[in-house]
């Protein structure tokens, strides 16, 4: 435990010297100002939850990438994989620091658009369910590249697919019942009913299982294929 | 000249050697796909998306400008990476005048892809000679954009972040349409309102010619400010 946070220490520092933090932080910032603009907007609750599911996967996705990337190209990979440091400690600090800052901008552009009337658990367990699949999937990608602009290619449909086919059916531009199924769908279930006033038991209950269920499956698959791709290559 | 000439078409062939970069020049494609197909599809079948078409389409526009910007602005943090950068620095060549000559086939071409998607899109009949000035306007995103990133990022992972927020202050100016008219100059502040606002009047058959020299004026400020400030340090 004291490993993992002396890791996600350094990880915020890391990123703080790169300007993410500040950067989302104005980012943030700038969504809150047009939010407050837009004030009265009807679809109000829709464009939130499009930002919502884009921007902080965004972060996620990109930046935990990019982290690997860098520290491959600087060689500090490999040093740091002869000290005594546990490979799932290096995975999850750099997993919960991106996915803490990207559940602190969700949070921020959600009490900008709407105020506090929303449920913040469902909230907070959907945004921080985005985040951390997004880092999953960046993960599991920069696994087969190393390579700064083939990951940044191969991330963008990988983004479209993982979180934006899901929101087609919540904007009804489809009805397709396999969206449902899909990795994101339980994290923006909870994020939408969150906001909402009656929602079912059993709703919740398979937006909860739906993202546990992904992030461990999403989790297993990035240990494997980072220990056989990156450590043990 | 010349020589600047060939320096900027043989920097393009360089940049899509990699064949995995290629792939970008599908973007343009995708676009056109989206406003003469996606669009018109969504605007029968759904009400009240006819209403917005006019603002998707201003947006679109710029959208190519991003891919070049991109591709670019990561070039250039590489050079600077490297310290390929430092190498260029001592060619025997003005440096502002080598800078904007590798950005003149990316501007060009953008300008091209702007222009075609103005004539094509199926929703309104637009001047083309007006058209042609909006897609003039929109190629010079392409090297302030690249140049601002390049100016601002010391690696990659920055040059990332600085895009995210590049990609942001270049369509922000569409919530201008969204707004009560008193607040709609606050977004002047960003380049990109005076383009929104000109297209969409040349769309709505208004007066655009204000807008169109404001963006101008802008841009060429913006594009001196960032050459200027890129050839000071990138180079060092």
């Amino acid at each position: 435990m004291k490993m993992l946070l002396q890791q996600m220490k350094w990880q915020f520092i890391l990123l703080a010297r790169n300007n993410i933090i500040s950067i989302s932080i104005a980012v943030t910032i700038v969504y809150a100002l047009v939010f407050f603009a837009l004030e009265g907007l009807d679809n109000m609750y829709k464009v939130l939850t499009l930002l919502i599911l884009n921007d902080p996967a965004i972060i996620g996705m990109f930046f935990i990438g990019l982290t690997v990337i860098m520290e491959k190209n600087q060689q500090v990979l490999s040093a740091l994989f002869v000290t005594p440091i546990n490979h799932h400690v290096y995975l999850v600090s750099r997993i919960l620091v991106l996915s803490i800052i990207g559940w602190a901008c969700a949070l921020g552009m959600a009490l900008a658009a709407i105020g506090p009337a929303f449920q913040f658990l469902h909230f907070s367990v959907g945004t921080f369910g985005i985040c951390m699949l997004s880092c999953l999937a960046g993960l599991y990608l920069v696994c087969y590249t190393l390579e700064f602009m083939h990951f940044t290619l191969r991330s963008i449909p990988l983004l479209m697919i993982l979180i934006n086919l899901p929101l087609l059916n919540y904007f009804e531009v489809t009805d397709i019942r396999f969206f449902d199924l899909m990795p994101s769908y339980g994290s923006l279930s909870l994020i939408t009913h969150s906001y909402s006033e009656e929602v079912k038991v059993s709703t919740l209950l398979y937006g909860y299982a739906s993202t546990a269920f992904w992030i461990s499956l999403f989790y297993r698959m990035v240990y494997h294929a980072f220990m056989a791709r990156i450590v043990n290559a | 000249m010349k020589q600047l000439i060939n320096v900027s078409i043989s920097d393009f062939k360089l940049i899509f050697r990699d064949a995995s970069l290629r792939i970008f020049l599908l973007l343009p494609g995708l676009i056109y796909l989206v406003v003469n197909l996606f669009l018109p599809w969504l605007a029968s079948r759904f009400e009240g998306v006819d209403e917005y078409v006019a603002y998707v389409l201003v947006v679109a526009t710029l959208e190519t400008t991003q891919m070049f910007g991109f591709i670019y602005s990561m070039v250039l943090i590489e050079e600077k990476e490297t310290e390929v950068a430092k190498v260029y620095g001592v060619l025997p060549v003005s440096k502002t005048g080598f800078v904007l000559s590798r950005l003149i086939i990316p501007c060009l071409i953008t300008i091209i892809i702007t222009w075609i998607l103005l004539i094509i899109q199926p929703f309104y009949t637009l001047s083309l000679y007006a058209s042609l000035w909006f897609s003039i306007l929109a190629g010079f995103t392409v090297p302030i954009y690249t140049l601002g990133i390049a100016v601002l990022s010391k690696n990659k992972m920055e040059g990332l972040v600085w895009i995210k927020v590049f990609n942001i202050l270049v369509v922000i100016p569409i919530v201008a349409f969204f707004v009560p008219d008193s607040f709609t100059f606050l977004f002047g502040i960003f380049p990109t309102y005076w383009f929104f606002q000109g297209l969409n009047s040349l769309i709505e058959g208004a007066t655009f010619f204000w807008y169109l020299l404001a963006g101008f004026v802008y841009f060429m400020l913006l594009l001196i400010v960032t050459a200027r400030r890129f050839s000071k340090v990138h180079f060092a």
